[in-house]
């Protein structure tokens, strides 16, 4: 294949992209995200005084934990209905009547929808970081790191979501992914409960289920960065990896069931 | 052109997953620079056909070819535009951004698109309306919309799902011209429409699916200009309206009474 035919496919997953972006932050969804955020820092700032001497630390842990969630409420409403609803409306007919194909179309989602969590996440940080440099005075550069890994977290989730929204409904998606996000958070405590369970064949597949699922651990250091803990660059840079795995390895078994996939 | 040889293709539909034949060893071929119609009851296979020559729908045997190039490569389809029966698109863009996005995936350059997003605006009757988010559109405008992203790309192929179906006589009147312009262009137009009348007035040629299968091709159309009754029409010149019924009609008493 000639240089000028990856450009020009490279182009069309990028128009895709592009217009997913539009089309998601013209979304009430989008907005109301970012609007919950800045509720969510007035409320930490207005309670902070119930926890006496750790203020700062409550209002540095609410603000991530809240870019977190509503990051990923926005990841699980984008990422489920992103196929699935542009096959119900028929939408999804005149694009693929194009020379585009499906791999470009389901990289050019992604990247749309990535695109649109990091918007989301980048507006509700600046918020958070005014919070915590003008209000607070104890910026460092450690939140910044923990929010990126939060990004990242997101991407990893949108991938999910993208591959759940091509096997199932919106809302058999939505609530996949955030069995995921749960089970990926609790990972390293379903594999000590696997150990307990007295079948050996439960075991197996507990531990297998395990195995197959992200560790989404690994892009939490919420705790670390609220108490001032440096974040190594070790850290980082595995879970980046980690990370770009799983978005690799699910964005290609999307696409090999999308490729298969029959649009009546 | 659009070559489509022994081509057949089961939907499993219900719950038990039963196999439904949809299609079943189709085959004929459209020329370059014909209108040809596609015609049959509903669930005769009309759009699953369409859906196969794009690549929609993956046929389970035969083969389709689109100017010699297999239409599972989606080059096949730079020459081509589609409109959807009832088309829809993404509520929260306008149309002049619809319009442009389809140039792009089309390979339209950044130029031509501006130009041709601006021309297509103006001969679809759509100024006014083309910074309006698509959710305030009319089943017409819509429909008109879907044919400004089919000609976006100036396609030599054209496969139109009822191109005509919910609209008014005038909206009816503004794409039939619009299709007829396109023929006198030389395009290739594949159509599927219950509106014999347009279609005898627009197409070459036309073929009858009966339950998935080719049951006749009508080689010529009967004249039609003006208009005629079917009672006027001469016992050696059949027109459309009676071989659909002869053909398509007769076939599904024919299977009520089974």
């Amino acid at each position: 294949m000639s240089s000028n035919s990856y450009a020009s496919r490279s182009s069309r997953a990028f128009h895709v992209a592009t217009h997913t972006l539009l089309e998601t932050i013209r979304d009430r969804v989008f907005g109301v995200s970012i609007l919950f955020c800045a509720m969510l820092l007035g409320a930490a700032l207005v309670l902070s005084p119930l926890a006496a001497g750790e203020q700062d630390k409550i209002i540095m842990d609410l603000g991530l934990a809240g870019i977190s969630v509503i990051g990923l409420f926005l990841a699980l409403f984008i990422g489920a209905s992103l196929v699935f609803r542009e096959v119900e409306r028929r939408s999804i007919y005149t694009i693929l009547s194009k020379p585009i194909a499906r791999d470009e179309y389901i990289l050019g989602k992604y990247f749309g929808s990535v695109l649109t969590i990091v918007l989301n996440v980048l507006m509700m940080s600046v918020l958070y970081v005014l919070l915590v440099s003008l209000h607070l005075k104890t910026f460092h550069m450690g939140l910044l790191s923990a929010i990126y890994l939060i990004a990242l977290e997101l991407a990893v989730i949108a991938a999910f979501s993208l591959f759940f929204s091509v096997v199932s409904s919106p809302f058999m998606g939505a609530f996949f992914t955030l069995a995921l996000f749960v089970a990926g958070h609790l990972a390293r405590d379903i594999l000590h409960f696997a150990e307990l369970v007295p079948a050996q064949s439960g075991r197996m597949i507990l531990k297998g289920i395990t195995y197959l699922l992200p560790n989404l651990e690994y892009f939490n250091v919420k705790g670390m960065a609220v108490y001032g803990k440096p974040i190594p660059p070790d850290l980082l840079l595995f879970a980046t990896s980690y990370g770009a795995l799983y978005i690799v390895g699910i964005l290609l078994l999307t696409m090999l069931i999308f490729r298969r996939k029959d649009l009546q | 052109m659009i070559r489509v040889e022994n081509v057949s293709k089961d939907f499993r539909s219900d719950f038990l997953r039963r196999r439904r034949a949809v299609v079943r060893d189709l085959s004929f071929e459209i020329r370059p620079g014909e209108t040809f119609a596609l015609l049959g009851a509903n669930g005769a296979g009309k759009t699953t056909t369409m859906k196969m020559i794009l690549d929609l729908i993956r046929p389970d045997t035969g083969s389709i070819t689109i100017g010699g190039t297999d239409s599972r490569n989606p080059m096949a389809r730079s020459t081509l535009g589609y409109l959807p029966e009832q088309p829809y698109f993404s509520p929260h863009l306008t149309g002049f951004e619809l319009i442009r996005y389809y140039g792009a995936l089309a390979g339209v350059g950044r130029e031509m698109r501006e130009e041709r997003s601006r021309n297509l605006i103006r001969q679809l009757g759509l100024q006014g309306a083309e910074n309006r988010r698509i959710r305030h559109y009319s089943k017409g405008m819509m429909q008109r919309l879907g044919f400004a992203q089919v000609l976006i790309s100036d396609p030599s192929i054209l496969i139109l799902d009822e191109p005509m179906s919910g609209l008014d006589p005038v909206g009816r009147k503004e794409i039939r011209d619009v299709l007829l312009a396109q023929k006198e262009k030389g395009k290739t137009i594949l159509l599927s429409s219950h509106i014999l009348e347009d279609v005898e007035r627009i197409c070459d040629r036309a073929g009858f699916l009966v339950e998935g299968r080719m049951e006749e091709v009508v080689e010529t159309m009967p004249a039609v200009a003006p208009r005629r009754r079917e009672d006027d029409a001469p016992r050696d010149v059949p027109s459309l309206e009676r071989l659909f019924v002869e053909h398509v009609h007769s076939r599904y008493k024919e299977k009520i009474a089974e």
